[in-house]
């Protein structure tokens, strides 16, 4: 990660760049993480069918991997530099530090999801219940004593030593995804699947994903689960995050190598928790879920992923604290991202909510990956002066920030699922920004004009 | 040589990991074992690729 950031405000030298591979172990690594134990498992819950469970997530995982190849990997390649360091030149530092505010607080809400994961399991050995799906707050001091403990150890060793756990991250990824097959494999025969596989389908279909949606739970189809494949990652993709990761990359073309990370993580993994929480009556408890199908292991597995996807995550939200507190030390960042994140894993709202949550993070960030996206590809062929807060010396981009807003504002009261709100809202960030440089350009030419006449 | 012995002992932690809910699936071996057997070989891989990933950059 470390090098991940090295030039945090310069592009990327060309002996830095990375081969496939490595991208290929990045995104498998990545992706197969706490979080995977909870949302295959809310599919069960909210009674997705077999059938569009497999054709959702084939095709939202695709739609996602080409979002990787020919939105954020193009540009990244091009432009050699990170969001945070492009945004500044498109929407000025003024927004930058918006951006970047908004981002931190989301990474930690994301990281406290995950430290909420990691007290499931621990819980287990105390006899703390988890609180039950329709919790915002708290439920019991247990929790709370729990997650805040486990966070402020997690925030603790992030601070300790940061580098020595993404390496053992390293170790524990592949264990991890093995982790999600064993756990399946082991529970098929208590749900009545026959060694020799023959009545999986019917099992799966009557038993797992038999399209009864559990009390209380929304029913879920085919487009929330294909938009939901799509979106899981969408501040990363559409949202131009992972430039931070590609702009490493030999060739654009390695945004193919996201497939790793979706179709193992994104497609097996999910399906793996959805056949677990089944097994446990549709429970949503993953430290439970893993302790029944793989014992002590699956229980510590589940800890594990929670601690080593945590770690990343609160260095990222630590990394876009820093642009906004550009003299403190890394330790001083860290401790201000762990401190805000343990006390957001008190709250189960985050966890037993963790779709919308995915959601409403890609939502809000979307429109940034527009802006970008009109500036860098569409401003040119329509002949809209690039970069021009920058060439302006403009601290604030005032039509990026309108349309930010705006886009935002219209999503909100657009009536249809929440789930499906990102895409016209995307489009309408797009032609907004483009229309509002039209219009501004138009007015200047014409100011021009006058000028030279007088 | 070293690298080489430590993957080979954490591959084959891996793969026990993976042997042992194959055989409990088609039933040669009961619950438990496979519990143990899973548990074991996870501390297998963890010792071997820790030993494995933290060495090499010393080296």
């Amino acid at each position: 990660m470390d090098q991940l950031y090295e030039f945090d405000r310069e592009p990327v030298s060309s002996d830095k760049w990375q081969t496939g591979a490595r991208f290929a172990g990045l995104f498998a690594g990545e992706h197969v993480a706490a979080t995977e134990f909870v949302i295959g498992a809310f599919f069960v819950l909210h009674g997705v069918s077999f059938h569009d469970l497999l054709l959702g997530l084939l095709l939202g995982n695709l739609l996602a991997v080409l979002s990787w190849t020919f939105i954020c990997a193009p540009i990244a390649t091009q432009t050699r530099l990170t969001l945070y360091w492009y945004l500044r030149k498109i929407a000025g530092p003024g927004l930058n530090f918006i951006y970047s505010l908004a981002n931190a607080f989301l990474y930690c809400i994301l990281a406290g999801a995950m430290i909420a994961v990691s007290a499931t399991a621990l819980g287990l050995a105390f006899g703390i219940a988890i609180p039950s799906l329709d919790d915002v707050f708290p439920s019991s001091l247990g929790w709370v004593c729990l997650t805040m403990a486990i966070g402020i150890i997690f925030t603790v060793l992030a601070i300790l030593g940061f580098e020595k756990l993404s390496r053992f991250a390293q170790v524990c990824s592949p264990w991890i995804f093995l982790l999600f097959i064993a756990g399946a494999l082991a529970v098929l025969p208590r749900l009545g699947v026959h060694a020799d596989f023959s009545n999986f389908l019917s099992v799966a279909k009557t038993k797992i994903w038999n399209g009864v949606a559990a009390e209380g739970q929304e029913k879920f189809g085919l487009a929330h689960v294909l938009f939901f494949a799509w979106f899981c990652n969408l501040a990363m993709h559409i949202g131009l995050s992972d430039m931070a990761l590609f702009r490493y990359a030999k060739r654009w073309i390695y945004g193919f190598y996201s497939a790793f990370g979706m179709y193992l993580g994104h497609f097996l993994a999910w399906i793996c928790s959805g056949i677990m929480v089944a097994s446990i009556g549709r429970e949503m408890h993953p430290g439970l879920m893993a302790f029944e199908a793989v014992g002590l292991a699956g229980a510590t597995g589940v800890f594990l992923a929670g601690w080593t996807t945590a770690n990343p995550t609160l260095y990222r939200a630590g990394l876009a604290l820093q642009v906004i507190t550009p003299n403190w030390p890394r330790w001083k960042v860290t401790l201000s991202a762990g401190l805000l994140t343990t006390a957001l894993s008190c709250f189960p709202v985050i966890f037993m909510r963790l779709l919308d949550y995915v959601a409403i993070y890609g939502l809000v960030l979307m429109p940034i990956g527009a802006i970008v996206l009109a500036e860098h590809w569409i401003f040119p062929l329509l002949g809209i002066e690039q970069y021009q807060a920058q060439k302006m010396k403009r601290f604030f981009n005032l039509k990026a920030m309108i349309v930010w807003i705006g886009t935002l504002v219209v999503c909100v009261f657009m009536p249809f699922h929440l789930y499906f709100r990102w895409l016209p809202g995307y489009i309408l960030a797009l032609i907004s920004y483009v229309l509002l440089h039209i219009k501004s350009d138009e007015k200047r030419s014409q100011q021009e004009y006058s000028k030279e006449i007088l | 040589m070293r690298n080489a012995i430590l993957s080979t002992l954490a591959g084959i932690g891996l793969l026990s990991c993976i042997a042992a809910p194959i055989l409990f699936f088609m039933g040669k071996i009961g619950e438990t074992d496979y519990k143990n057997a899973f548990l074991v070989a996870s501390i297998v891989w963890f010792l071997f690729a820790t030993l494995r990933i933290f060495g090499k950059r010393k080296g």
